[in-house]
């Protein structure tokens, strides 16, 4: 379920406090939220906490929603944000940490289990994860969110020319990484 | 731009998933988090153990030597054991391998004949030697055991007069 438009209703009975209104806002948006947490970081536990993070920023800062714009648009630069946050924060020491304790692990899954979380799904992400964060976060808007560019260039303030720019570039890093796949769906 | 392969990919691949349930339980009731950085802080603390403990494994390793005191000092360096390999000792050195265990194998040559003799910690303590049988003897809280040759002759090893067999 997602709002229809704008629900001035749900939106001023959220900043009086209704926990009921604040529900259906929640239910309405939990799993876009998510999605995009989770294709953007490509790990369930982060995707967790970029998802907790923006339902609380939410809530706590929704008298400064004044409704120019959309909600949704309003909504999607909180996850944005919080997104490119997370990943400046954290992004390069745990690459970092993650490349060094494989060398110390051992392989943990079997072929079987491989197959059992999709290989395919596991490539893209990884493909994914490798993409600079401005590039990466117009895939995911784009692809996860079937966003188009003028309401992707609204979320991340920027032109439709620089959206199409980082989408294209995005792309190219992606064919080639992508390559063994491609004649799955061609 | 896009290619047609990529497109139904991505799509299909970077497609919504459902929130998990206790997403809602997690934003009713925000449970104290580690902070990235103190998450980062634990693996690499995690590493730095994992690392300490892989450097200080006891392992095997070899060196080939034929200088009885840079042996000796080898030996000493790995396995804490001392050897007093003579230098005047009428053998010739060939090496040596030190062992996890704490143990050390030496190997030399005696008229051309090979022979190697592992040291060991003794489980007790005696001044001068003591023969358990002809291949192992005890000096010093130490243990000799010779393969090739009788444990009197390795004794030439640290000392150019072999001590008596008991």
């Amino acid at each position: 379920m997602v709002l229809e438009g704008l629900d001035f209703e749900i939106i001023h009975a959220c900043r009086r406090g209704e926990a009921d209104a604040f529900r259906v806002l929640f239910e309405a948006y939990q799993d876009k939220v998510y999605s995009i947490a989770l294709r953007y970081s490509g790990d369930r536990t982060t995707a967790l906490d970029i998802a907790q993070d923006v339902f609380l920023k939410l809530l706590s800062s929704m008298q400064d929603f004044r409704g120019e714009a959309g909600f949704e648009s309003w909504l999607y630069r909180l996850v944005v944000n919080r997104c490119l946050d997370y990943h400046r924060r954290s992004r390069r020491i745990r690459v970092m940490v993650e490349d060094a304790l494989s060398a110390f692990t051992a392989p943990r899954e079997t072929a079987l289990h491989d197959l059992l979380r999709s290989e395919v799904e596991e490539q893209v992400q990884r493909s994914i994860d490798r993409l600079a964060p401005e590039q990466r976060i117009v895939v995911v808007l784009r692809y996860t969110e079937g966003m188009s560019y003028d309401q992707i260039a609204e979320i991340l303030g920027c032109s439709m020319g620089t959206v199409a720019s980082r989408l294209n570039r995005a792309h190219k890093a992606l064919e080639k990484r992508l390559a063994p796949l491609r004649r799955m769906y061609e | 731009m896009n290619k047609n392969w990529l497109g139904p990919l991505l799509d299909r691949n970077l497609r919504p998933v459902a929130a998990p349930e206790e997403l809602w339980e997690r934003v009713c009731d925000p449970r104290p988090r580690p902070k990235p950085v103190l998450r980062l802080r634990l693996a690499l603390a995690m590493i730095a153990a994992v690392a300490t403990a892989w450097a200080l494994h006891p392992r095997t390793a070899s060196f080939d030597s034929q200088g009885a005191s840079e042996m000796r000092a080898w030996v000493m360096d790995r396995t804490g054991l001392d050897v007093p390999l003579s230098p005047a000792a009428p053998i010739r050195l060939c090496g040596s391998t030190a062992f996890g265990n704490g143990s050390a194998e030496i190997r030399y040559k005696l008229r051309d004949r090979e022979a190697r003799i592992l040291v060991a910690k003794a489980e007790r303590y005696t001044q001068s030697h003591e023969f358990v049988s002809r291949t192992s003897s005890i000096l010093r809280g130490q243990s000799y055991t010779v393969s090739g040759l009788d444990a009197q002759t390795a004794c030439i090893l640290c000392h150019v007069d072999p001590p008596a067999m008991n």
